[in-house]
């Protein structure tokens, strides 16, 4: 027991150390990066890829041009199903502002560098936390630990006569609520 | 000393043979010289570099040389392309780095939500069972 909370402690303090990148890039990166094709000069295929930026992509900068070019590249060689999640994200990733980005970088890299069966343990978690409404979301962070969320459906439903906090959406599933 | 003498009596010679060239020779003789002096004029400004025969590279491209403004310059412009080629290469780093986490976050299962809220995903990694 001592042991996994010590593996747990640094895990945690993995996923809160420096930022690799700030919020702002260097100015050196900014100077060194070369002008990038306006919308109309992308070739058809990254005009595909790149769709939900079509209406911003001539008010963003050099860097991030550049940087969506290079993901535009990746793209080939992802499956479908990570083809159709990077273009359903793309543009609420763009409309966030670069602390968000920043700080969501920094605890994906963190996540990456937990053991894969914590990172199942993580998914497996959040599919069901996400069924939850914003109110039992709140009461289950308050009142309980994760691991509650890993409770079979039965056990939930048996304690929720007794309980205020108990995940009722393992009984009856809320629409997803990810892209709010 | 009989060679300062013999010296002295060519030169004599010489000076009285002066009198006797004839006006075209004169004049051939004056044009050589003026243009003798003008390309030397012309080789003393032009830009020294190296090679490996010791030979300037204006001496051996005819007339090509620099303006002492354009000398000073060039300096500071090597020193421009050279930070220039040095942020270009960083820039490329960076924007590589940024490629790889984006694509992979957005490719993700899970939702770049879940990676937004700190305070949610620590909640969600701490795997202490409830009491």
């Amino acid at each position: 027991m001592a042991i996994r909370r010590h593996t747990r402690g640094i895990i945690l303090s993995l996923c809160l150390t420096g930022s690799a990148f700030a919020a702002e890039p260097p100015t050196s990166v900014v100077i060194g990066t070369p002008p990038q094709p306006s919308w109309s000069q992308l070739t058809p295929q990254q005009q595909s890829i790149l769709s939900p930026l079509a209406s911003d992509w001539n008010n963003l900068e050099n860097l991030r041009r550049r940087k969506w070019l290079g993901i535009a590249e990746r793209y080939s060689s992802m499956s479908g199903e990570q083809q159709a999640r990077v273009q359903e994200r793309m543009r609420e990733w763009a409309s966030l502002t670069p602390e968000q980005r920043s700080k969501a970088r920094d605890t994906y890299k963190g996540f990456n560098r937990l053991p894969a069966d914590q990172q199942r343990l993580v998914r497996e978690k959040w599919e069901a936390y996400n069924n939850l409404s914003d109110d039992e979301k709140l009461r289950l962070r308050e009142n309980n630990k994760s691991s509650r969320l890993l409770r079979s459906p039965a056990t939930n439903s048996a304690e929720s006569a007794t309980s205020s906090t108990s995940p009722a959406a393992y009984e009856k599933p809320q629409p997803d609520q990810r892209n709010k | 000393m009989s060679e300062e003498r013999t010296a002295y009596r060519i030169k004599q010679a010489l000076n009285h043979g002066l009198e006797d060239i004839p006006e075209s020779t004169s004049r051939r003789l004056a044009a050589a010289r003026q243009l003798a002096l003008s390309r030397q004029k012309q080789e003393a400004p032009a830009l020294i570099m190296a090679t490996t025969h010791g030979q300037s590279w204006a001496a051996r491209h005819g007339d090509w040389h620099l303006s002492p403004v354009i000398k000073q310059l060039l300096p500071i412009i090597a020193l421009l392309v050279g930070m220039w080629i040095a942020f270009y290469w960083h820039s490329l780093q960076y924007i590589q780095q940024l490629e790889q986490v984006d694509s992979a976050l957005l490719a993700e299962d899970l939702p770049p939500e879940v990676f937004l809220d700190k305070d949610v995903f620590e909640w969600l990694l701490d795997d202490t069972p409830e009491e």
